[in-house]
């Protein structure tokens, strides 16, 4: 298939990132030929979610970091006297310090497979069924938000009533239903190459393994373990790796921020389903405490006096329009927003909510005008969706990436993974790119070239200067604050254990998330790196959890979640680079960065706006879509109603001239 | 274009859609009211109403024909009106109709309840669906109700639907049918609202609670004034509340020394609306002996007696008053201890809000209730600031100050009660002091004459100068009123004063510095209507 793609595109975008993504829906929506490419064989790249089994591949491969230097250089044939090679790297090393640790018994789990693992007997059915159970058993249909529809007091019942009526019941999706584990990437090249998101990822027209039939075939394992729900052991997680949706970020959707403002506009919002984070926890004197941060949770608050409850909405209520009151604060503008909290007449636990919480500010760093602001943007996000601002995606931080290469792909975007490209060809008179080449020895032309930082060779990015991302993952048992309900979607930062580092967003996920197993919950940490990822996080994670095996447990840990599971790695962290500090790159290449360390997804979608705009100055990005209702094909006539009520000569040109306006920004290739 | 989408216009399909429903709302109504069988007249309706369930005539044929067809139709009916108020959750019709389907069926089940609790999970504030769960909840577990009401409210509580369900549930539960709670029910509430007015003190619905929480509920009307007038033959009764007693059923008993008097009953307007004041002619009292009469007003109470001796011109009986419910009836009976406890919180909440309207009025009313002369000063601070706090509500505000200061002014009142540059926009409670013979109220923001003015059946000087009185109106004739003063009142026509004409003792009536007197024929047309009195415009 791959061989013989397409020589001519307008747009070439390489990675399968959230901005990369985005930049490719954006492109094949205005009209443009794209293709899209990832050398991996899953979507995504450091934006993506992984089964057990799959992260578990992925550790394994960026411990090993051997380097191929194998690579046949035939490639360079293609190159052209009067053009140049621009060399693009073949091995990703955005990935450092992977380390990963099993408190359970490790060993019985030597030869358990993982329950609806792709094909090693190609048994069509029962495997696949347990893949999707846990679609029918927790029904996220049910619990999804779908964007668009915003919570509104005035809601109308019959809207109400079924939420899921506008969201289509999507089967749970994972970046490797095509991918074989145990399969070595780059083994069968070209195998996967080729494949649509619309047609590949798309759970509509997933393959036979996830067929949405109820599990009636549970195995005897699984039902001892719906009768003690406590105990899990590692066998079981591997048995159950599929239902893990484990992301490499740790991302939350502010519910105004311009990621979900965009998943609306662009109508990518239906290929995706989200679930409300319930809960904003904060971490003071060594207890986990809920924040109270809507009115609601003000009121209905036990921990809060009367007076507290007043002096922290008087406070709120302030930041909401902080800038009509600039008396209030312009006294601190100088000092930090800590010192600022101090003179509002707060108590210490509620400077603590405050501060680390709602602004997630730092201490000793952040300005007053800086925390003002980030309360503002909490506070705004308020009531949209829930009682917190925070959306989190079913199934995963990973799906949202590939919901653009789905829209991407609709509007006619061609889609290779494990597709690398060899270099960028660079041609000398006019100083543009103008083609690739790729791992076929293929050249492909086109106008605009979007890679994703991690692409680019050494030797392009000798100047760059990277930080880090410090993360963590865990599976534990239990919540890490139990309260009557166990499906809770918490987040929770935990301020600098000692000066000088970061504060550690943790971000704790339930298993109607769909992104662990029953029984378990599957916590995310994120910080700024300042030393490699365990020595940054593993005294929260201490603080936070027992890490003792089995006996060895004292009273108070007993109180802890158990770690069942976890790894910690260094993500690089691309953001925030100038385009000038990449040697040698010309105008018409440009650079996503990875994913970044703040909680939102702004940067992203900021950038990619950027360089849509750069390319394409005149053209809309991301209009909402047409409604497939209101596509006429050929075949169709226009009615005779329309043609009747529009028949004097003066109307008609100008109702046409509109039609084909309209139609120009949704060229599709029939494809369908 | 090949390969190009083309695109409707986006509201073609939604007219199409509009116009379809159309021409079917037509066709079956044209069907309806050609008076098909029941049967059909019951698809037909269904059709129409299941789009749109606000057509009444609809509703009327469906009811008319299911009487006409029996059966036990009530189950497919419920049904049917659920699925309309899923199209319209507010449908007054609708939920008529429901009220009609469930009066003819066994008591309502939990699909009711459970309806309910789907309507008003979509939108709390469903006063239709309160109404309705109220209905069928009278019977229910008064414990179930309130955590019912009280999860809505942990949701929002801003929800003055939610607050008062709470209220009507707790007055059903409350024994000795006064809606008195038990103590420890009562101060579970109070908490619950503290919680809420710390939390978001702008917010209205609390306070209203809190307030309702604390009073009992209206007073019944009771005599409070009883008055015998030997020269003009009648008797006069005051009641604490505006009441109406029918001329020909009267509630109201008169004896003459035992033996029932049948008098006929007019209002001190003269009007057969409800009033403070109700007048009866009496036949001549002996002269000689005292004549007892007694006065029975059959809701309750005791009967009033009231002796007039040989020799006086006037008999009456007063009821003392009671300083605590003077300004607020319907909490002064309430145990103080409770009112006390809730001044604490208030004061500290207007520490932290001194805006705060909602906590300004409650204090003041709390305060008023409690010892209105003893908090005077502080009262009048708060209502000042709710006067500045609230600019949209100043009127009202006004005439709580204006009810505070009347209070004030009859605590110390003895035969007059003088009120003057008071800034009064209302003077009430006038029936609590119907036997003073002295008015003054100059120098106040008075707009007409005071509306229990009726009660003061012995009143002889009413000093009204120095407000903005344009037209007496319909003012009540008092039987007892020698002088009268409206200097610098904006009267300017003699019309404005024809009513009183029918005041039977006006001597003197000043009117310096009116319009009316720099008026060309002013004064000419004041001495035509007022033949006998003696008019100063100066």
């Amino acid at each position: 298939m791959a061989d013989n793609l397409p020589t001519e595109f307008d747009v070439v975008v390489v990675g399968t990132g959230l901005p990369e993504s985005i930049i490719a829906a954006a492109c094949a929506r205005s009209g443009q030929r794209v293709l899209h490419v990832d050398s991996r064989n899953y979507y995504g790249g450091n934006w993506a979610s992984f089964s057990f089994s799959g992260l578990l591949s992925w550790i394994k491969e960026n411990q090993q970091k051997t380097d191929l230097n194998d690579e046949s250089e035939d490639w360079r044939k293609l190159i052209l006297e009067d053009e140049e090679a621009i060399p693009l790297s073949s091995k990703d090393k955005t990935i450092q310090h992977v380390e990963d640790f099993c408190f359970g018994d490790q060993d019985s789990a030597e030869g358990v497979e993982e329950a609806g693992a792709l094909p090693k007997l190609p048994v069509f059915g029962a495997p696949g069924a347990q893949g999707v159970s846990a679609a029918s058993e927790e029904t996220p249909t049910a619990e999804g938000i779908s964007l668009g529809s915003e919570q509104s007091p005035a809601a109308e019942g019959a809207e109400k009533e079924n939420p899921a009526a506008e969201s289509p019941a999507e089967e749970p999706q994972s970046p490797e239903a095509e991918q074989a584990p145990g399969s070595e990437p780059g083994a069968a090249p070209g195998d996967g190459a080729g494949t649509a998101p619309g047609t590949g990822a798309a759970p509509s027209a997933a393959s036979g393994e996830s067929a949405p039939e109820p599990a009636k075939t549970e195995t005897a394992p699984s039902e001892n373990a719906a009768q003690e729900p406590k105990k899990i052991t590692y066998s079981q997680i591997v048995r159950e790796g599929r239902r893990f949706n484990i992301d490499l970020v740790s991302k939350l959707l502010y519910s105004r921020g311009l990621l979900i403002d965009l998943l609306i506009k662009s109508n990518v919002s239906r290929y995706a389903e989200f679930k409300n984070a319930t809960r904003v926890l904060a971490f003071r004197e060594g207890k986990v405490e809920q924040v109270p941060c809507s009115r609601a949770d003000v009121f209905n608050s036990r921990q809060l006096t009367m007076v507290e409850k007043r002096m922290l909405m008087k406070f709120l209520t302030f930041c909401l329009d902080y800038e009509q009151h600039p008396e209030e604060y312009q006294d601190y503008e100088s000092s930090t927003f800590a010192q600022f909290l101090q003179t509002r007449k707060l108590t210490p636990s509620l400077q603590h909510f405050i501060l680390h919480s709602i602004a997630m500010v730092s201490e000793t760093e952040s300005s007053t005008l800086e925390g003002l602001q980030s309360t503002k943007k909490f506070l705004q996000c308020l009531g949209r969706y829930g009682n917190t601002p925070f959306l989190f995606p079913l199934y995963g931080q990973g799906e949202i990436p590939q919901c653009f290469c789905r829209l991407c792909a609709v509007f006619g975007g061609i889609y290779c993974l494990r597709h690398a490209v060899r270099c960028l060809v660079l041609d000398r008179a006019s100083g543009r790119c103008k083609a690739i080449v790729d791992h076929f020895g293929q050249r492909i032309n086109a106008n605009y070239f979007i890679v994703e930082d991690s692409y680019l060779s050494e030797s392009t990015c000798t100047n760059v200067c990277y930080r880090q991302i410090s993360r963590a993952v865990l599976i534990t048992d239990q919540s890490v604050l139990n309260t009557d309900s166990e499906q809770q979607v918490s987040i929770l930062t935990v301020p600098p254990l000692e000066q000088g580092r970061a504060a550690v967003c943790v971000i704790e996920l339930c298993s109607s998330t769909m992104t662990c197993m029953k029984d378990t919950y599957l916590v995310h940490l994120t910080c700024p790196s300042t030393k490699t990822a365990r020595e940054d996080l593993e005294p929260v994670v201490q603080k936070l959890f027992n890490v003792n095996t089995e006996k060895e447990t004292e009273n108070e840990e007993l109180e802890k979640p158990r770690v069942l599971w976890a790894v910690y790695f260094n993500m690089r962290d691309s953001s925030g680079v100038e385009k000038s500090s990449y040697a040698g790159l010309p105008s018409n290449v440009y650079v996503c960065s990875g994913p970044d360390s703040a909680l939102g997804n702004d940067c992203a979608v900021k950038q990619a706006e950027t360089i849509f705009r750069e390319m394409f100055p005149t053209e809309e990005f991301c209009p909402p879509p047409p409604n497939p209702e209101d596509i006429i094909y050929d075949e169709d006539e226009i009615e005779p109603e329309e043609s009747g009520l529009n028949n004097s000569p003066e109307t008609k040109p100008e109702s046409s001239a509109e039609e084909s306006s309209s139609g120009d920004g949704a060229a599709v290739t029939k494809e369908e | 274009m090949h390969g190009r989408l083309k695109l409707r216009p986006p509201d073609a399909a939604r007219r199409r859609q509009r116009e379809e429903k159309l021409r079917q709302y037509r066709e079956s109504m044209e069907a309806l009211l050609g008076g098909p069988p029941p049967a059909q007249v019951l698809s037909l309706t269904g059709s129409v109403l299941a789009s749109n369930p606000d057509v009444g005539t609809c509703w009327n044929l469906r009811r008319r024909a299911l009487g006409a067809l029996g059966g036990d139709w009530v189950p497919s009916e419920l049904a049917f009106v659920g699925q309309c108020l899923g199209v319209n959750p507010k449908s007054y019709g609708a939920w008529h109709h429901r009220s009609w389907v469930l009066a003819r069926a066994p008591p309502a089940g939990r699909e009711d309840l459970a309806l309910c609790e789907r309507l008003l999970a979509a939108d709390p504030r469903n006063f239709h669906a309160w109404e309705h769960r109220r209905s069928l909840s009278a019977s229910r577990d008064a414990e179930a109700e309130l955590s019912f009401a009280g999860d809505l409210l942990s949701r929002d509580f801003s929800n003055f639907s939610a607050w008062q369900h709470r209220l009507r549930v707790l007055g059903a539960a409350g024994d000795c049918g006064k809606g008195a709670l038990s103590q420890d029910r009562l101060q579970k509430e109070l908490e619950l609202v503290h919680h809420a007015v710390f939390t978001d003190p702008t917010d209205q619905s609390p306070w209203v609670y809190l307030r309702c929480l604390l009073s009992r509920g209206p007073e019944k009307p009771r005599v409070v004034f009883v008055h015998v007038d030997r020269e003009d033959s009648t008797l006069s009764v005051v009641f604490s509340r505006p009441v109406k007693v029918s001329p020909e059923w009267p509630e109201l008993e008169v004896t003459l020394d035992g033996s029932a008097l049948g008098v006929s009953w007019s209002s001190g307007e003269g009007r057969p609306r409800p009033s403070h004041t109700w007048l009866c002619d009496l036949p001549a009292p002996p002269t000689q002996s005292p004549a007892h009469f007694e006065v029975t007003w059959s809701r309750g109470s005791a009967p009033v007696a009231v002796t007039l001796q040989p020799g006086e011109a006037e008999a009456w009986w007063e009821e003392p008053i009671r300083e605590q419910e003077l300004f607020w009836p319907e909490v002064g009976g309430a145990c103080p201890q409770v009112l006390r406890a809730q001044v604490g919180p208030c004061r500290e909440l207007l520490e932290l809000e001194p805006q705060s309207r909602g906590c300004l009025l409650t204090l003041s009313l709390l305060l008023a209730a409690l010892d209105p002369r003893g908090h005077a000063q502080e009262i009048r601070e708060h209502l000042r600031n709710l006067q500045d706090a609230d600019p949209l509500r100043s009127g009202f505000v006004a005439d709580v100050r204006s009810r505070f200061e009347v209070v004030l002014g009859i605590l110390g009142a003895g035969e007059g009660l003088s009120l003057p540059s008071k800034g009064l926009t209302v003077v009430p409670l006038l029936e609590r002091v119907a036997s003073i013979t002295r008015l003054e109220l100059p120098g106040n923001e008075l707009g007409a004459v005071p509306g229990a003015l009726g009660a003061m059946r012995r009143l002889r000087e009413l000093d009204l100068s120095d407000n903005h009185v344009t037209d007496l109106g319909s003012a009540p004739p008092l039987p007892r009123l020698e002088l009268l003063r409206l200097d610098r009142n904006p009267i300017s026509h003699a019309s404005a004063l024809s009513s009183l004409a029918a005041w039977p003792r006006l001597a003197r009536l000043r009117l310096a510095e009116t319009p009316l007197g720099s008026a060309p024929d002013g004064p000419a047309h004041v001495t035509e209507l007022l033949p006998r009195v003696d008019v100063a415009f100066s």
